[in-house]
């Protein structure tokens, strides 16, 4: 480096964490108001803790630490990651507006049965489920009801199967395609689509079946008699609704 | 120096930096803060190896690097760049040379791509580039090469230089 130089980032980052940092850089931003200006940025954070980070203990524990469920349940057997935020991608891409499809109105008399949310069986596949509201985001726990206007989206591991298709309950029972797809390689699959929650009263329930190939209408009639086999996985998603806030910003998909 | 202890002081201490990071590289805010977030995750998952300063620095570069290189390879359009965090002397350079990079994400190998956002937008020297990618500085030399024979044969120019 020389004086007419600026460190390079790295050298910045590492001096601003704490790193032993030789005295030439010292002096270098001692007296260099560009990188002064890279050390202000990157100095520590006095603002409150953003909502994600709280939930972090909660959904990944550290080396050794132990999940637990926010309400105080365990969360033993679940590898919930909190990753893949999505609203800026809504809130950017245009394009990607006519992906958001309006959660067809569910039966209000439809009956809640205890089941996995989002989950892992065994080996097998899992689901994550993150609601957007507002401006925060957050992994769905399972119980926390979801609210008008809310974005919802899926990410699902679907290990061994090529294909994800979801679908939403109609108003006469029956299942409506909202989406499906291909798996996308390796690894989770962050389906390209969200959801917003409509202001109608009644559970909204989807339902997401991975399978080897694309699911065909007739099989749709008869999902809750077939049996999850390698060929086959299928979990249903039961979101509660919660009253529409009193007062909600109209830009919430920004 | 050891790193800070427990959630709240890891988050105030390290998040800042990844978030530049990750802007200098996405350019987009939005898609910054996701990668950001998903950067700190595994970084609060791995605290416990990562106490020292040096390492957790490299360590963050290398994994920020890395989940922002797999989001320009999956955006499915360029993304919106906003070049508000923008924190170069020249803001200009960074620009293009962020822009230069989101088109050719689906193209470079990941070595090279990686090399590329650490040596030509971070303006990480050899050595350093070797720390954060695990490898010699003479295999950070031969990859900075090949970057360069394929953009040469790209016949597209880097604007910005370590």
């Amino acid at each position: 480096m020389t004086n007419n130089q600026h460190p390079s980032l790295f050298a910045l980052d590492s001096f601003a964490a704490g790193a032993a940092t030789s005295r030439t850089v010292q002096e270098h931003v001692a007296s260099c108001l560009v990188c002064q200006q890279h050390m202000a940025r990157v100095r520590p954070d006095t603002d409150d803790l953003p909502a994600w980070v709280h939930r972090l203990p909660a959904l990944v524990p550290p080396p050794g630490g132990q999940a637990s469920h926010p309400s105080g349940h365990s969360y033993a057997g679940l590898r919930a990651r909190l990753r893949g935020f999505w609203l800026p991608v809504l809130a950017t891409a245009p394009a990607l507006a006519i992906a958001v499809f309006l959660l067809m109105r569910t039966r209000p008399d439809a009956v809640r049965e205890p089941q996995a949310y989002v989950g892992i069986k065994a080996a097998g596949p899992m689901v994550w489920a993150y609601i957007k509201r507002g401006n925060d985001t957050f992994l769905w726990d399972g119980s926390t009801k979801v609210l008008p206007r809310d974005l919802l989206r899926l990410k699902v591991d679907a290990i061994d199967h090529k294909h994800i298709s979801a679908f939403s309950r109609d108003a006469a029972g029956g299942w409506q395609r909202l989406w499906e797809g291909p798996v996308g390689g390796k690894g989770p699959t962050t389906l390209p689509v969200a959801w917003q929650i409509d202001s109608q009263p009644g559970d909204e329930r989807i339902l997401l079946v991975l399978s080897d190939e694309a699911v065909r209408s007739e099989e749709l009639s008869d999902v809750k008699g077939k049996n999850t086999n390698e060929h086959w996985w299928q979990l249903e998603l039961v979101f509660s609704k919660g009253p529409a806030p009193a007062s909600r910003g109209s830009d919430d998909l920004h | 120096m050891t790193q800070p202890e427990g959630l709240d002081a890891t988050y105030r201490h390290y998040f800042p930096m990844i978030r530049e990071k990750c802007r200098r590289i996405l350019g987009n805010a939005g898609d910054a803060q996701d990668v950001a977030q998903e950067t700190f995750l595994r970084f609060w998952q791995r605290q416990d190896t990562l106490r020292v300063p040096e390492a957790a620095v490299a360590w963050i570069y290398k994994t920020a690097t890395h989940l922002a290189i797999d989001k320009l390879r999956t955006s499915r359009q360029l993304a919106t760049l906003d070049d508000t965090s923008a924190d170069t002397s020249n803001p200009e350079i960074l620009s293009h040379a962020r822009d230069l990079l989101h088109k050719l994400a689906k193209d470079l190998p990941a070595d090279e791509m990686e090399a590329a956002v650490l040596s030509r937008l971070d303006g990480l020297n050899q050595q350093e580039v070797a720390a954060v990618m695990g490898i010699s500085e003479r295999s950070v030399r031969r990859v900075l090469r090949r970057l360069d024979d394929r953009l040469a044969n790209m016949s597209i120019r880097y604007g910005v230089g370590a």
